[in-house]
């Protein structure tokens, strides 16, 4: 479960890039993170995941509370960055196994997950090549992987569709719906709007840092009758 | 022009460090910047202008008072060639700005005009200080006059353009011929093993040189034998043109000055309309393919190891598989039997290991001494030199969000980046003292002594390092290259080493040479400097190194 509760994050003392944001995530559901570019969707990602600390307002992440127990707040995460070029030095199995060491993942259970992931992403044949041969949709994969070796039970995740094929696409949207339906919550931002429609229990949509709805896909659309997700969206950002 | 303007104040600004945002961290980088100035940079500066204007004193009487500050001004120029080659490779073909510049409707001459004067800046600062304190030195020798002054002011910032201009030609030309090579990694490589290759022949060739003191220079020179001025007036003649101008207030030697820079310029850039685009294009980064192992050979391999170790492991793996990393922070370390060799050498002193055998054997007191400060001024100096304490977190760029969200205590991450700070300079100190030590038959008890003094200075530089790189780490940069040179953090740390060693050592010295103090007084003294100094770092990375961390948000 996420809770975040009245968050502020002000860069230089000038820029309020997120203004006391609330938002729950139950287990079992999958929320989408929506707002238009600078909307304060990364900075939210980055405070949940303990990269940055919020001026005021409290994070808690399975019941830990991130700034108190920041260790075990982020072993119940799996983050996927917004960025896949991470240590292209590593090959892919040593990035496996260094996040798998990280996170404490037993050998045997790590074996079993590291060919689950490779042979769902196609990525067999490169486990043994330095990631900086991979192409940039490789590496997303690479790092979607990664960060769900451990079985995390919070998966936060930023934009994690960007760069993928068509396949892995689906894996990935199949598995966040299996996450949840086991009782594990799902958080992820996203620009694009038909995926939110179609994987995601509730959304949640800011703008300059403020919350400007929360709730079922239903709410919403019942709130604004004969326009689709995508002229919400507009309407609601546009007022801002 | 405008595309130059814009593309120039681009690369200049991505130099830059970015400045701290709270109050804490603006005071102590503006401490250890009036220290990096005032402690180490301005006292350089001062001893290089003695130096010119004693020798402009010593030849003024045969009438060859410039000869002193135009070898000054060679030396500048081979320097500037040997570290400006590395820098222009890595601005010219190896930064990851490349790629979208490509694409641009730029002309080849207008990237490489532009890159070029970033490189030129950046490598500046340090020549402008060093040209300025010889021509007061000059000045001061030899009574220069107003105009003279006034034309010296020129060649102050545009005398490293020139060698800089080689290092581009030679970089254009070089990539423009290997076209079988096209992966960015196996380029580098060779690139840096020429470089150090020249290094090392450089500073062997001084150490071959045993008339290499300013006495028997200056009694060649009034000899009449000027053949390596010869020689070097071929390759820089920027040099004596600008010597000529300020020393002898002429004019033609001036325009002569100018005219040899806009041609050089000229040819640089005409020449990176055929050869820049040609060695640029279709360079990759794409490592080796072969001997992939089958994925359950890979998972075979698999083995659950602690999150310290593994982190150790990925520093590691980063540090020897980049070729900037390998050569600046690894290699580095292994290489100063070649710069102490050089250093006897110039010193005129004839230590051979047969005569240190038989003095330590005699209880040569001074030799015992120079075993006891020199393996604190080694290690101190190997520890700062290859920058892998002081670049450790500016070393994760972008990823340093990745210390932040991984479960992983910040003073684990901390201590395992201390410990490879100290591990890689341990290594490369001790590979070559313990042997020689042994050769030596110095007594169990002394090595057990000197490890112990070397391993406290090399830990006592890692940790200061890391605590300076913690204050503002530079984690915006495009290549490996720039997170090491463009990084003051590496420049603050290297000035205290270099300031602790000179107190440490030259003080060692002195007071054992003017006091009645034992050799086992001194090195006790030296334990007791040394623990205080690791204390010292220790309470302050206690005090607040990780909430250096903790605090900072990022590139």
């Amino acid at each position: 479960m996420i809770q975040i509760d009245n968050v502020t994050k002000t860069y230089n003392n000038s820029v309020r890039a997120v203004d006391r944001l609330n938002l729950t995530v139950n287990n079992g559901e999958i929320v989408g993170f929506i707002g238009p570019n600078g909307a304060g969707k990364t900075t939210t990602i980055k405070m949940l995941t303990g990269i940055l600390k919020p001026d005021s307002g409290s994070v808690i992440i399975n019941g830990c509370n991130m700034s108190t127990e920041p260790l075990k707040a982020k072993q119940a995460i799996g983050y996927i960055a917004d960025s896949p070029d991470m240590f292209l030095r590593l090959k892919g199995i040593e990035f496996m196994n260094l996040i798998s060491d990280i996170y404490k993942v037993p050998t045997d259970v790590r074996k079993e997950r590291i060919k689950t992931f490779a042979s769902r992403f196609d990525l067999t044949d490169v486990l043994d090549e330095p990631m900086q041969n991979y192409s940039h949709g490789m590496r997303q994969k690479m790092m979607v992987a990664a960060a769900l070796v451990h079985d995390p039970a919070v998966w936060i995740l930023d934009e994690p569709l960007t760069g993928l094929d068509p396949k892995s696409a689906f894996a990935l949207k199949t598995m966040m719906r299996e996450h949840a339906d086991a009782g594990n919550s799902v958080l992820f931002s996203t620009h694009v709007l038909e995926v939110a429609e179609k994987l995601c229990d509730k959304v949640i949509i800011i703008n300059q840092g403020r919350t400007l709805f929360y709730g079922t896909l239903d709410e919403l659309t019942a709130r604004y009758p004969d326009m689709d997700l995508e002229k919400i969206f507009l309407e609601m950002t546009a007022h801002e | 022009m405008n595309s130059y303007i814009t593309l120039t104040k681009t690369f200049i600004a991505s130099i830059s460090m970015s400045e701290p945002q709270d109050k804490r961290r603006k005071i102590m980088i503006l401490i250890l910047s009036l220290f990096a100035v005032f402690g180490v940079l301005l006292p350089v500066a001062i001893a290089v202008g003695i130096l010119v204007k004693l020798m402009t004193e010593t030849l003024l009487p045969i009438g060859c008072q410039a000869l002193g500050i135009q070898l000054m001004f060679h030396v500048i120029c081979l320097f500037t060639v040997i570290f400006g080659i590395n820098v222009i490779f890595n601005e010219f073909y190896f930064s990851n700005d490349i790629e979208y510049l490509l694409p641009w409707p730029l002309r080849a001459y207008q990237i490489v005009a532009s890159k070029f004067t970033a490189a030129f800046y950046s490598e500046n600062i340090m020549q402008v200080i060093l040209v300025l304190s010889c021509i007061i030195g000059y000045g001061i020798g030899s009574k220069m006059g107003i105009l003279n002054w006034i034309l010296s002011v020129l060649g102050i910032i545009t005398l490293p353009i020139l060698p800089l201009t080689y290092c581009a030609i030679l970089s254009m030309v070089l990539m423009a011929f290997t076209r079988v090579i096209r992966n960015k990694d196996r380029i580098q490589k060779i690139s840096v093993a020429l470089i150090f290759l020249m290094v090392i022949a450089l500073v062997a060739s001084i150490g071959f040189l045993q008339n290499m003191d300013i006495d028997t220079y200056i009694e060649t020179l009034a000899s009449g034998d000027q053949t390596f001025f010869k020689v070097m007036n071929i390759i820089f003649p920027n040099v004596p043109l600008f010597v000529k101008t300020f020393s002898e207030g002429n004019i033609v030697a001036l325009l002569a000055y100018v005219v040899i820079h806009v041609i050089a310029v000229g040819i640089m850039l005409l020449l990176s309309e055929v050869l820049y685009f040609r060695g640029v294009i279709g360079l990759t980064s794409a490592g080796n393919k072969s001997h992939k192992k089958s994925l359950d050979k890979l998972l075979s391999q698999c083995k659950q190891k602690s999150p310290a170790y593994s982190y150790f492991l990925k520093e590691v793996r980063i540090l020897v598989r980049t070729p900037v990393f390998f050569t600046n922070c690894i290699a580095i370390n292994f290489l100063w039997p070649i710069f102490v060799y050089a250093m006897i050498k110039i010193m005129h002193y004839n230590i051979t290991l047969e005569f240190l055998r038989s003095q330590y054997a005699e209880r040569n007191l001074r030799i015992q001494l120079f075993f006891l400060l020199g393996i604190v001024g080694i290690s101190v100096l190997v520890a700062a030199i290859n920058s892998l304490s002081s670049n450790a977190i500016s070393r994760e760029g972008k990823h340093f969000s990745f210390m932040k969200y991984i479960p992983v205590p910040y003073e684990t991450q901390w201590n395992v980046k201390a410990f490879v700070g100290i591990l890689f300079p341990a290594a490369g100190v001790l590979i070559f003292f313990l042997p020689a030590c042994i050769i030596i038959r110095i007594p169990v008890v002394h090595i057990i002594l000197f490890t112990l003094l070397s391993l406290m200075s090399i830990t006592f530089v890692s940790d200061m390092g890391i605590y300076i790189d913690s204050i503002q780490p530079k984690l915006i940069w495009d290549d490996e290259m720039s997170a090491l040179r463009e990084n003051y953090n590496t420049f603050f740390a290297m000035a205290i080493a270099i300031a602790f060693t000179a107190i440490v050592c030259v003080g060692g010295f002195f007071l054992f040479c003017n006091t009645h103090i034992t050799i086992g007084f001194t090195a006790l003294i030296l334990v007791i400097i040394l623990a205080i100094a690791n204390l010292i770092v220790l309470y302050l990375t206690n005090r607040s190194g990780v909430r250096n961390l903790e605090e900072q948000e990022e590139a």
